[in-house]
């Protein structure tokens, strides 16, 4: 089980991805996201887009104004939520310089148990019903 | 503009996001079993997206220095223009 505070209405998972590097970075937790986004060399500063140039490919709005961006699917070796190991996951990546937030979408999100704690203002993520069995309580100050 | 502090006394996520609001950052961690501690070092911070690829660089020359950094921040306050959504035109 991993848990983050929500400040100033959001809240940022920590978040480590495995690929040619290891990288630990803060992912902002977006519900309202499909994908999951980021860009390049946020975890692998070596990347040539032409490498990856035939990859499934996405254009999604909502990053720059008024202006779709180019998103290719990537495979990571491994990527986890806090201390929770989701394996191996796909997630987009931009060469676009204009885009630097990190986004963690339903994508991933949808895999693990999410519950938000008004009481602490906290968000929980529990990998699996076990996880959530053994290690959820809810506090209510 | 990417501003070194090298700061040696451990702070929070919580103080490193008030302190520099609209800024991504760097922190360096003892170990990765700390990332969830949610504090760390903070080792330089950059102000606007200029300075985006300097940052990026000094993470690589933390890494290879051996120290483990986490990259932080947002110079939009966390949140991108507007509802992600696909264009298939």
């Amino acid at each position: 089980m991993y848990s983050t505070n929500i400040r100033d209405n959001k809240c940022l998972a920590e978040c480590i991805t495995v690929s040619t590097d290891t990288n630990m970075l803060h992912f902002i937790v977006d519900t309202g996201a499909m994908f999951t986004c980021c860009n390049y060399s946020l975890f692998d500063v070596h990347l040539k887009e032409e490498t990856i140039k035939r990859n499934e490919t996405k254009y999604l709005g909502g990053f720059v104004k008024g202006f779709p961006v180019t998103f290719y699917k990537y495979s990571l070796k491994q990527f986890t939520i806090g201390t929770i190991d989701m394996g191996e996951q796909d997630i987009w990546i931009t060469f676009d310089k204009r885009v630097t937030d990190t986004v963690l979408g339903m994508d991933i999100l949808k895999q693990v148990i999410m519950i938000t704690n008004p009481y602490e203002q906290k968000i929980y993520f529990c990998k699996d019903a076990d996880d959530y069995g053994r290690n959820f309580q809810l506090r209510a100050r | 503009m990417l501003k070194i502090l090298d700061e040696k006394v451990l702070k929070t996520n919580d103080e490193m996001e008030k302190q520099y609001k609209d800024c991504k950052y760097l922190y360096i961690i003892d170990s990765y079993d700390k990332l969830t501690d949610h504090n760390g070092y903070l080792y330089c911070v950059s102000t606007s997206d200029d300075s985006f690829d300097q940052l990026i660089d000094e993470r690589e020359k933390l890494r290879l220095r051996g120290k483990l950094c986490v990259l932080g921040g947002s110079y939009n306050n966390g949140g991108a223009v507007g509802v992600q959504y696909e264009y298939k035109g």
